[in-house]
């Protein structure tokens, strides 16, 4: 039902949303399986196949609250497996790798939102060949495209961004002895990210 | 401003690092860069600070009989120095319309200076005053971290009830207008008519003088005609009843074409028309003339529907009509004649010296009950309107008007009637 939509769409953009489609398929192997046991009760795989399947059934009968779901449950199971690896001091993984992931997770949860609305639209269009119709799905493929390709493009400047501060990142690493330090840099950081949020925006009206 | 999910996103980032300094863990803290680099891009890089966007909107056409399909044309265009990359255009629309052709609802980029439409177009609804809007346009970035939205009111698309072309109506009422028209005003003057003779007079025109009569007489008489006038007239559409079955349904909607096509029908004749919609809806359009006046009574029948009244019907028709209309003037109520409340009303008119026809559709039997109390009831309604058409013509000119007969027909057929100078 879902794949109808792309089947007007060019060769590149089918592709892009095929792997947005499935990203819960190798998604959910990188994360869930990187989690330690106890968390998930030593049950990594059934998790895993649960959150894909989840994913997939989401994406494909385009039930945005499923797919949605199970991006959520990820990156949870992410940060939660981060945080258990800590307090039951496994060895920490590869900060990079754990950026990439984290990054890969938000951006694809934000990629099938736009596939999610694109699906919508289509089949409120699907079935009518006039004029006006064909002229709102020429517009609804060229902001799918836009779409895509800004997300794609923001993605990789953010994802090459931070891992290019790692290295700054990595004097701030919080020392265990100098909790007031600690604080202050967390605080810190939080009116960092107020002021990238709030600069030049005002609160929404809702 | 910033949306819910930029919130959560600065939540999701503050939590990572309260979690980092709880359990002391730096690369939960590193978690942070990505969400940090992302509101930084989309903030400076992703969406413009100023949006100015221009919203128009046609319906074509936004008023209608019925018989045709609506077009809607909402045009956005983006007056902005920046392009916008996801810009959301939504026309909300009643549950009745529903497109045919488009879509109330789409998703576009927006160039610097273009523009974009959303187009749409649906068989025409029943009749009624239907709401197309308010349109709203969401300008986004890609995240959707921001939002500017802008609104672009409703507009009413009117379906009126389509007047009939009836002839046959022989209004008397007592009071007459100074310009020409078609009821006879009882006095000598233009006219098609005979009225009487008279003598003849410097300056009458000499094909008027009646040869016999001035032989009779052996001084010069002259033919004198009935002055043809206007008059001020009140037509009543009395939407006071509550029906269930869709043949009184049908009633009511002969009841909204009878009034649509008296008051198109007067006003061609060249009368000063008024409407008085009692009912659930309610709505006055004081008298007057012309085209104009007919497309206000017109865009005002499109709101009737059945209901009940929280004022008395007998009431408002006689206090509108006294406020309204000349002394003796002419009121035409078009009404169902199932609530004897009506009567009250009318005799008070008619003391006052108002000119009253009442034009009552005839309901259709159904064809079948679902009980014999229904059928009893259906009965014992029936007999009780019958009480009040009993009444009712006493007291004014009353035209019965059974479903499948053209109204002029029964127009013609009616007993007009002058009221007394004192009922």
């Amino acid at each position: 039902m879902a794949s109808a939509a792309t089947t007007s769409l060019a060769w590149g953009l089918r592709l892009g949303v095929l792997l947005v489609r499935l990203q819960h398929l190798f998604l959910s192997p990188l994360v869930a399986l990187a989690v330690p046991g106890p968390l998930l009760l030593n049950q990594n795989l059934l998790v895993m196949m649960a959150l894909a399947s989840l994913g997939l059934v989401g994406m494909m009968v385009n039930r945005q609250a499923l797919a949605t779901a199970a991006s959520l449950f990820l990156l949870g199971l992410l940060i939660l497996g981060k945080a258990a690896g800590s307090v039951l001091k496994t060895s920490p993984p590869d900060t990079a790798v754990l950026v990439v992931e984290f990054t890969l997770v938000v951006f694809l949860l934000e990629a099938s939102l736009v596939v999610s609305t694109f699906n919508r639209e289509d089949s409120r269009l699907r079935g009518k060949e006039d004029e006006l119709s064909s002229t709102l799905r020429t517009g609804l493929h060229g902001w799918l495209r836009g779409q895509l390709a800004g997300q794609a493009k923001l993605g990789l400047v953010t994802l090459g961004l931070s891992i290019g501060l790692l290295p700054l990142a990595g004097f701030t690493s919080i020392p265990s002895n100098q909790i007031i330090i600690s604080s202050t840099l967390a605080l810190l950081a939080i009116v960092v990210l107020m002021f990238l949020v709030t600069h030049r925006r005002e609160p929404a009206e809702e | 401003m910033f949306t819910k999910k930029a919130t959560a996103y600065f939540a999701l980032a503050s939590l990572l690092l309260v979690l980092a300094l709880l359990l002391q863990d730096w690369q939960l803290a590193i978690l942070v860069l990505p969400v940090a680099s992302l509101f930084f891009l989309t903030n400076a890089l992703g969406f413009p600070e100023k949006v100015e966007v221009e919203l128009e909107r046609r319906i074509i056409p936004d008023e209608s009989f019925g018989d045709e399909d609506i077009r809607v044309e909402a045009t956005v265009r983006n007056k902005g120095a920046e392009p916008l990359n996801n810009v959301e255009v939504h026309e909300l629309l009643s549950q009745r319309l529903r497109p045919e052709k488009g879509s109330n609802m789409a998703h576009a980029p927006l160039p610097p200076g273009g523009k974009m439409g959303l187009l749409l177009e649906f068989p025409s609804p029943g009749r009624g005053h239907h709401m197309i809007g308010p349109m709203t346009v969401r300008v986004r970035d890609v995240f959707g971290l921001y939002l500017v939205e802008k609104r672009l009111g409703a507009e009413v698309l009117a379906v009126m009830p389509r007047p009939e072309k009836v002839r046959g109506t022989e209004l008397r009422p007592r009071h007459f207008g100074p310009w020409a028209g078609t009821i006879p005003a009882r006095t000598g003057g233009a006219g098609s008519e005979f009225y009487s003779l008279r003598t003849y007079e410097a300056g009458d025109d000499l094909k008027r003088i009646n040869w016999k009569a001035s032989a009779r007489s052996g001084r010069l008489v002259v033919n004198e005609t009935e002055a043809e006038r206007v008059t001020d007239v009140m037509v009543v559409l009395d939407t006071d009843v509550a029906f269930y079955e869709s043949s009184e349904e049908d009633l009511f909607e002969r009841s909204v074409r009878a009034a649509a096509s008296m008051a198109s029908l007067l006003l061609r004749q060249g009368n000063r028309v008024g409407l008085i919609l009692q009912g659930e809806e309610r709505g006055i359009v004081p008298p007057g003339f012309g085209k104009r006046q007919e497309r206000k009574i017109l865009y005002t029948l499109a709101l009737a529907k059945p209901g009940r009244a929280i004022i008395s019907t007998s009431y408002v028709i006689t206090l509108l009509s006294r406020l309204m209309l000349p002394a003796r003037a002419q009121l035409v109520i078009i009404s169902p004649l199932l609530e004897p409340d009506i009567l009250e009303g009318i005799r008070q008119l008619a003391i006052a010296g108002y000119g009253v026809v009442v034009l009552s559709p005839l309901p259709v039997e159904p064809s079948s009950f679902q009980s014999g109390a229904e059928k009893l009831a259906y009965k014992i309604t029936q007999l009780e309107r019958t009480n009040i058409l009993i009444a009712a013509e006493r007291m004014c000119t009353l035209i019965q008007w059974p479903a499948g007969v053209p109204l002029s027909r029964k127009l013609r057929e009616a007993k007009w009637l002058r009221p007394p100078l004192q009922a």
